[in-house]
């Protein structure tokens, strides 16, 4: 009897704990974050964000976890499909877009309009142009936290052996920059990763500097000046009939073009921010951003992947999501000073911060590469639909192999491109 | 018999008569079964019927058979079936013959015969993630150890572009698929050998019968059973197999090295077009069910001539 009794009174006193402490418990929010830098730096520096947000939130708690670039586009494709999706996550470009038209986005025009009420300083402080790029049809469907430049490096102790002291500007001038390399020092002249998506990047690029791209200057249709195209195929195939590209370019993935331009094997390369370079130390002093070239020096430009944070529909925590949404675009400078990223961000504040005056390529990002770029939607003036879709199925990747491996119908190959790209839009006009 | 023993005895012959609950213990494991193979297999049929894309969840609907006629009338499906077919017989053939020298050899009474079997099975033991990764940096143009050694040739002046250019490409996926694969076949083939009465050979060679003779009348009949086995499951394995090529050349260059595998693959994740991947799968289903009926027709026939 008195051992029911004891029993009784435990069991009482577990359901009360049991209920307060349920009705203390956090909002449970999960955060998926790309790894968006060197991954011995970038991940503890995010981690220790959230942490940080946690500590600062005790009602809501943030589970970071890390997402791999490999497959991505799948990873969160299956995710969203099978409603799994995490609660806010960064991401890709287009994603946000794309997944505001699945209907399974956060719309965060809330946050918008909470800081215009507030006249918050943060407004003024975004790069300008990109705050409102991922609307769709009145859905705010990310907010704008880094800017990821793609542009040309170069190994200065390649270009002082071929006796380069003026920096080239124009497609003839870098053609002639290749020549003098490729006879005069034992450096391959220029590479990028032609094996992987890098292609379909490239492409953008590629299009850039001829004042082409691939939508119309309204994003509703392909790009209509077939002529820039072949001329762009034609700069692409110069430098793979002249040998200024790697043989092997065409099966390049990004290690492997990343690891010759490390082993100084290559003389100027098209990439990402290199944040792999730290592990190069003595590498990192003879490596500067090449200024911005174009078929004409008016036409000269890089561009840049500004990325967004945004948050699925399918959150049980939409509140609590933007709370953290916010609080990451404006707390996540200690990711640039602390996690290496080389990328840039998404605010000027943060951008002129004294920290990059000794970040050697970080400094040559925003110095040199960011002087003259452009998005990669150019010449739409915000982000179409059917981007997702061309950039997803890599659509330039097939006309931008076939000149890397010696296709010469440079005509025929920017026909194609072109009704693949107007097949895209109209898939996506249905 | 004790009276004990022969209850005991009586006890487990009435568990065994005892039909339900042996259906019963069998409900756990068949629910698994169609749980994890039947349900995705009947899933994926239907959606094959299914105009289903993941980007437009809103036009998803009854396709018939639209999913197929586009399949059929795709020059790039075909293509890909074709190579798929020339992939799949090569990646069977080359790991055979190489299974087979191997087998041989590790037959006879060498020394150190248990550290070469063991090292022969090295290539089916590395995970596919490791071994494209090697691969990739041994046929680099640039960096890697196979073109630093072939240049080394007098007749080699330059670089192999062994996953670069389109042809070469599908020859080095071939190759190094074969390379996963022969250790299966060695190991069974092996196991075949050492099942062949050896005074079969020792008659044989009294007889006056030459290697070739003894390969070609003794080992090569004795095998049979055993051969059409492996190289059978070789098929189903190396055609609906992506990995090996995925993460070496990821179907390119230009799609040169694109198999139906990583068609479907490509169809589903990058197009998001489930729908028609599923068709792509369900025919890639139906060409393994027909070399799976020929198998066990195979394995029927030698059972009744044993």
């Amino acid at each position: 009897m008195k051992l029911r009794k004891t029993l009784s009174i435990l069991l009482a006193l577990v359901m009360i704990l049991g209920i307060s402490g349920s009705a203390m418990a956090a909002t449970e929010l999960v955060f998926w974050d790309m790894v968006w830098g060197g991954a011995d730096a970038y991940i503890p520096t995010a981690e220790k964000l959230v942490e940080q947000f946690n500590e600062e939130h005790p009602d809501i708690h943030v589970t970071y976890q890390s997402t791999a670039w490999q497959n991505f586009y799948q990873t969160f494709l299956t995710a969203v499909t099978a409603g799994v999706a995490p609660d806010v996550s960064t991401g890709a470009f287009p994603q946000a877009v794309q997944y505001a038209q699945m209907g399974e986005i956060t719309d965060l025009s809330s946050i918008l309009e909470e800081w215009q009420a507030n006249n918050d300083p943060i407004l003024d402080d975004f790069v300008p142009g990109i705050l409102e790029m991922e609307r769709y049809e009145g859905v705010l469907a990310g907010i704008p936290w880094n800017m990821d430049p793609r542009q040309i490096w170069y190994n200065k102790d390649a270009f002082d052996q071929a006796g380069i002291t003026e920096m080239p500007t124009t497609w003839d001038e870098f053609l002639e920059c290749c020549r003098l390399i490729k006879e005069n020092t034992d450096f391959i002249p220029f590479n990028f990763a032609g094996g992987d998506h890098m292609a379909t990047q490239f492409s953008i690029a590629l299009f850039a500097m001829n004042d082409a791209g691939w939508s119309n200057s309204e994003g509703t249709g392909a790009f209509e000046d077939k002529q820039k195209i072949v001329e762009s195929f034609e700069f692409l195939g110069e430098l793979v009939k002249n040998g200024y590209v790697s043989e092997g370019i065409a099966g390049y993935i990004g290690a492997d073009a990343d690891l010759m331009f490390y082993s100084e094997k290559v003389a100027m390369y098209w990439s990402s921010p290199l944040n792999g370079i730290g592990e190069y130390p003595e590498l990192i002093e003879k490596v500067f951003a090449l200024p911005a070239i174009g078929k004409t020096a008016e036409s000269a430009k890089n561009y840049v992947w500004p990325n967004y944070v945004m948050s699925f529909s399918q959150t049980e925590h939409p509140e609590e999501s933007k709370i953290f949404l916010k609080w990451w675009v404006e707390n996540c400078q200690p990711l640039y000073y602390v996690g290496e990223l080389n990328s840039m961000p998404a605010l000027n504040s943060t951008m002129q911060n004294e920290f990059y005056a000794d970040k050697k390529i970080a400094k040559e990002i925003r110095d040199v590469v960011l002087e003259k770029t452009t998005t990669p939607v150019s010449p739409a003036p915000t982000l179409y639909l059917a981007f997702s879709q061309i950039e997803g199925e890599t659509i330039p990747n097939a006309p931008i192999q076939a000149i890397l491996t010696g296709a010469t119908n440079y005509d025929e190959l920017a026909e194609k491109l072109l009704a693949d790209i107007q097949d895209a839009f109209d898939d996506n006009a249905e | 018999m004790s009276d004990q023993k022969r209850k005991k005895k009586k006890y487990e012959t009435s568990l065994l008569n005892n039909k339900p609950l042996g259906y019963m213990m069998l409900i756990p494991a068949s629910l698994m079964i169609l749980l994890i193979s039947c349900y995705p297999l009947i899933n994926g049929i239907l959606l094959s019927f299914q105009n289903y894309n993941l980007l437009k969840p809103k036009k998803q609907g009854f396709a018939g058979l639209a999913n197929y006629i586009k399949a059929f009338s795709d020059s790039e499906f075909w293509g890909v079936l074709g190579f798929t077919f020339f992939y799949t017989i090569c990646v069977v053939v080359m790991a055979y013959i190489v299974g087979m020298v191997l087998a041989m050899l590790l037959n006879r009474d060498i020394k150190g015969r248990g550290l070469f079997r063991a090292l022969a099975l090295v290539p089916w033991i590395i995970p596919p993630a490791v071994a494209a990764v090697n691969w990739s940096w041994l046929f680099n143009d640039q960096v890697g150890l196979l073109n630093t050694l072939l240049k080394q040739l007098p007749w080699v002046n330059k670089s192999i572009l062994f996953v670069a250019e389109p042809q070469m490409a599908r020859f080095t996926v071939i190759w190094t698929s074969a390379w996963k694969s022969f250790p299966f076949m060695m190991i069974t083939l092996l196991a075949g050998l050492q099942a062949i009465p050896g005074e079969l050979y020792e008659a044989a060679e009294i007889d006056g019968a030459s290697f070739v003779h003894r390969f070609r009348y003794i080992t090569i009949p004795q095998l049979s059973s055993v051969s059409t086995v492996c190289t059978t499951l070789m098929f189903i394995w190396t055609f609906n197999n992506l990995e090996n090529i995925y993460l070496l050349t990821r179907g390119g260059p230009n799609q040169s090295t694109f198999v139906l595998s990583i068609l479907t693959y490509y169809t589903a994740f990058m197009r998001s077009d489930i729908g028609y991947a599923s068709a792509i799968s369900t025919i890639l289903l139906v060409v393994l069910v027909i070399v799976m009926m020929f198998y066990v027709r195979v394995v029927d026939k030698q059972a009744q001539e044993v």
